[in-house]
């Protein structure tokens, strides 16, 4: 997922989409490798039931505790490539807003106050009065949609948090079927020998346990950071209410 | 001092302008429209496992909704008054070609009266 330096931001909803899909790819090929070592080590448990003896209310505890893990591990993933689209189009408006509806207006604050023929400026007395002043107020309305920091650019920036609060969970989720892939592979289940096999499904429960918990407190830590957003945006609740859109409407310049 | 057509030929331009803004909000607006995002759309996370009670979808999607209609709503207005602009500018050139001077036209018949 190298994505060349821009130092102007973002220049397409790519530049975020692009990274979040190699995140779910990761963790979708994981998710796979994970579930089939687990199916291997508990054909193999199987395999050596009877050998094993009473050891398999030892082992049969410890492959519970991993099966709690797996669980979770795989609802996250299955709630998270379920929400990837959503998500997606969550970043590709997030850019509307900035380049096709921010960008587009702010082009007109300028262009309001330019004349489009500079022999408007000899126009005096009461026309060209009430003309200006009905532009003046046109203008102010654009610019509270399109200006920096109006309406447009708030919302587009408010999404993009929350787009990048999505990336950072996402490669929160990798690393973590990364490490609990990590911890199935060093466990070898599926190699142990009958002698070793208690002890390893042992080491293997303590381990995947710590890494599970540790990873739900991490990540649910970013869902917190999303709904902190939320107070951000609804301090902004001021933005909807604004003297250059009275009531919520666009300004009358003619009234026939 | 530059003659009357010339500022008259300039008024209507003004309100050229105005047209090409009207233009541009019209392919703004749909933008806006379209711009719907549902619950789903917000986090990826799964709320349930991740044990995080706060956690409110639809908190954020009516937010997100609300601002979005605001703006919706506002830029409904702004191409026809955008359009009234330059219907008031030809209208005013129109009423100065007659009069053959600049200055004495009456603004009621040009921008109405506004509501009290």
């Amino acid at each position: 997922m190298d994505t060349p330096f821009n130092p102007f931001g973002p220049a397409g909803p790519e530049e975020i989409t692009g990274p979040l899909d190699d995140l779910f790819r990761k963790v979708e090929a994981k998710i796979k490798e994970i579930i089939d070592k687990y199916n291997a080590g508990v054909r193999h448990i199987n395999d050596w039931k009877y050998v094993l003896g009473p050891a398999m209310i030892w082992i049969s505890e410890g492959l519970q505790k991993i099966r709690d893990g797996l669980d979770k591990v795989v609802k996250m993933v299955q709630y998270a490539v379920e929400h990837h689209t959503p998500v997606v189009s969550l970043i590709v408006q997030s850019f509307n807003w900035q380049d096709h509806v921010q960008k587009d207006m702010s082009k007109m604050v300028g262009s309001v106050e330019t004349p489009a023929d500079p022999n408007l400026a000899y126009w005096e007395g009461g026309g060209a009065d009430a003309y200006e002043k009905r532009a003046e107020k046109q203008r102010e309305a654009v610019e509270a949609i399109g200006a920096q920091g109006g309406k447009a650019d708030a919302i587009s920036s408010w999404l993009m948090t929350i787009a990048k609060l999505n990336v950072n969970f996402m490669t929160g989720l990798v690393e973590m079927v990364a490490n609990f892939l990590g911890a199935l592979v060093e466990a070898a289940l599926d190699g142990a020998t009958v002698i070793n096999l208690p002890f390893a499904v042992k080491d293997l429960a303590g381990a995947i346990g710590g890494l599970v918990t540790d990873a739900i407190k991490r990540l649910g830590a970013i869902a917190n950071q999303v709904m902190d957003t939320l107070s951000n945006i609804r301090d902004a609740k001021s933005l909807m209410v604004d003297s250059r859109l009275p009531g919520g409407q666009w300004p009358q310049a003619v009234n026939l | 001092m530059v003659g009357y057509k010339v500022i008259t030929s300039a008024v209507r331009a003004e309100g050229t302008k105005w047209r090409g803004f009207a233009d541009t909000v019209n392919k703004v607006t749909p933008v806006v429209t379209n711009a719907t995002l549902g619950p789903t759309a917000f986090f990826v996370g799964d709320p349930i496992t991740l044990a995080v009670s706060v956690f409110n979808a639809s908190a954020l999607s009516d937010t997100y909704e609300a601002l979005r209609s605001y703006v919706e709503g506002a830029l409904k207005g702004a191409a026809t008054e955008f359009d009234q602009i330059d219907g008031a500018l030809q209208k005013t050139a129109q009423l100065y070609d007659q009069a053959e001077e600049i200055t004495e036209i009456d603004l009621t018949q040009i921008y109405g009266t506004p509501p009290r």
